[in-house]
């Protein structure tokens, strides 16, 4: 009998798509969230168990992008045009002078974006090179997370 | 938009000017159902388990990488102590357990695997003392294997033996990598009070008390808390830099557990713990050392330097302290000699001893770290070095290690060079007069009244 269901014990189970366990069993946080991820159903008795509140992971939705260089024509139309052919949205876009340097900053909704996080990061800093600019891309949490409690 | 441009410049300026990484995601993994009662048949059963249990480590640490835009600069794995693990095996010689890890973590592209670790505070099993023989020769044979091994709790004292034999295994084990100026002995750390859950190496092991597997974080930032101290006004007073730190030390913390929890999820591992330690590296501008100098000393190592480490490492964990929710492994300040160009600086100048370093453990999170000293020290001299450091952890109650190269062949003042994170460091004095009688003593220190909490 199991009295504690852990991440481990789930992982056993990892092929069914619902899992029974007798009455007054615990499962733990890790074991029902890795059960929400591969689609697991879990039945303590006949009730079944709640899906875990999530404290962070939503899905990606937005990202920042910041662009630090030499001000020059082309800057904003040149990485505009990356976004727009990724089906990118953008959501808010600022633009000014630190130390002498250009640098905007765009906040992008990218829930849409045909292509991945990680493709996306590559065109945007290969249209940089091309236009003498470093373009960085971030997902917004780490702002987030760093400046808001 | 919700973030204003401050803020984000602030975040970008901190990454790409000052450093600010995650130094390490550190998998926890339990070896405690590969024991067997043969040495292969044990090695075999651990790489195997790494390998499957370690295989999405890197590729989703380099996944965190891109889309958080934060560094992080080592994969590890820590696992069971292997003397535990090993203890049923009728073979005395361990190293082949350690050539597997050290397999597993080429194999898996990780930079450091731990845990090749025995806790004998109070005495030793058969498999504490197989382990212990074959620290010199596991650790001069492997690359990314570190060994740790704990002689001292406050709760049992500090083990005498394990000591003197840990003085005579750190001068073998520097022998055999001499050609390296003993950089086997830079992956070697005795502890008193060692914590289950520490991700950094030298000294990460998987407690025996920890889950089947987890993920820890260890932070960094020297660079960006120095920036801070360097940008306050010279008339700022104590309480004002502490504020300024506290500040600071939320905003690193915050994004290690990000980090943390995304990597929690994505290897389907329960998060462990958010180490809030200050790790330095040799880079410029990353280094502790550089943190008491804009504090207002003129090196680090001068009087005052242990206030205002003291001032430091509190201030790193009430702003940490809030930032995470679960906060463990060492937590502090790293004063590692050769890891922190500043530390570097410092000793070479003369401003910085060992004594003063000594000192400095009793504020900062763990002990004296990566320092070279002579390498015709005795091992009577070195076990004498433990034994002081050992001292203040058991009765302070805090964590305290010992990771110390006596370098062979070299003498005070030469440089030994390591390379990589390990850095290069100058060869410290130590002191000449001789503690043989008392560290061949041997037996245990009781541990102090104050253990008696219960």
């Amino acid at each position: 009998m199991d009295i504690l269901v852990t991440l481990d014990v789930l992982k056993q189970h990892r092929d069914k798509k619902e899992v029974n366990f007798p009455p007054n069993t615990l499962v733990t946080k890790e074991a029902r969230i890795y059960a929400q991820k591969h689609g697991i159903e879990l039945y303590i008795g006949d009730k079944k168990v709640d899906e875990p509140v999530q404290s962070s992971s939503s899905p990606i939705v937005r990202a920042v992008i910041t662009v630090i260089g030499e001000d020059r024509v082309g800057i904003i139309a040149g990485i505009s045009d990356v976004l727009a052919n990724a089906n990118v949205n953008i959501l808010d876009i600022t633009q000014t002078a630190i130390e002498g340097l250009f640098t905007m900053i765009m906040v992008v909704d990218i829930a849409k974006s045909t292509l991945s996080f990680d493709e996306l990061t590559k065109q945007l800093s290969r249209r940089g090179e091309e236009l003498s600019v470093r373009v960085d891309a971030q997902r917004e949490e780490v702002f987030h997370f760093m400046h808001r409690i | 938009m919700n973030f204003t441009r401050d803020e984000i410049i602030e975040t970008i300026r901190m990454v790409q000017a000052e450093q600010l990484d995650i130094r390490t995601i550190t998998l926890g993994i339990s070896l405690r159902d590969c024991a067997g009662s043969s040495i292969s048949q044990v090695a075999d059963k651990i790489y195997d388990k790494l390998m499957e249990k370690g295989s999405e480590l890197v590729p989703v640490a380099n996944q965190l990488q891109e889309e958080f835009g934060i560094p992080i600069v080592n994969k590890r794995i820590s696992v069971t102590p292997i003397a535990m693990v090993a203890e049923s095996c009728e073979e005395t010689d361990y190293t082949p357990i350690a050539l597997a890890m050290d397999k597993a973590a080429k194999d898996l592209g990780i930079d450091f695997i731990g845990g090749f670790s025995a806790l004998v505070q109070k005495g030793f099993t058969r498999g504490d003392m197989n382990l212990l023989n074959s620290i010199p020769d596991a650790l001069s044979r492997t690359e990314r294997v570190c060994s740790s091994v704990n002689v001292a709790t406050s709760k049992s004292g500090i083990n005498m033996d394990a000591v003197l034999a840990m003085g005579r295994i750190i001068k073998e084990t520097a022998k055999l990598t001499a050609e390296q100026d003993g950089i086997g002995a830079a992956k070697l750390v005795v502890f008193a009070n060692a914590p289950e859950d520490n991700p950094f190496m030298a000294g990460a092991f998987h407690g025996p008390g920890e889950p089947e597997t987890t993920v820890n974080v260890g932070i960094s930032g020297p660079g960006v808390v120095n920036a801070v101290v360097s940008n306050l006004p010279r008339e700022a007073d104590l309480g004002q830099l502490s504020e300024a730190i506290k500040k600071m030390a939320f905003k690193i913390t915050r994004v290690g557990e990000l980090i943390g929890r995304e990597a929690s999820r994505r290897l389907g591992a329960p998060f462990g713990i958010i180490d809030l330690s200050l790790a330095p590296t040799p880079a410029i501008g990353d280094s502790i050392a550089n943190i008491l100098e804009a504090m207002g000393l003129k090196r680090c190592g001068a009087h005052g330097t242990t206030a205002a480490l003291a001032l430091l490492t509190d201030a790193v964990k009430k702003g940490g302290a809030m930032a995470t929710s679960y906060v463990g492994g060492l937590s502090g300040a790293f004063i590692p000699v050769s890891e922190d160009a500043g530390m570097i600086r410092a000793a070479a100048d003369g401003a910085l001893s060992i004594e003063k370093l000594e000192a400095m453990t009793c504020v900062c999170s763990v002990g004296l770290d990566m320092i070279a000293i002579p390498g015709d020290t005795s091992v009577e001299t070195i076990a004498a070095i433990i034994a002081d450091e050992m001292a203040i952890g058991v009765i302070n109650k805090k964590t305290t290690a010992v990771r110390i190269i006596p370098a062979p062949g070299k003498k005070a003042g030469d440089f030994v060079e390591f390379g990589g994170l390990l850095g290069r460091a100058p060869v410290m004095p130590v002191n000449p007069f001789d503690s043989s009688v008392f560290a061949r003593r041997g037996g245990q220190i009781p541990p102090p009244i104050q253990s008696l909490t219960n």
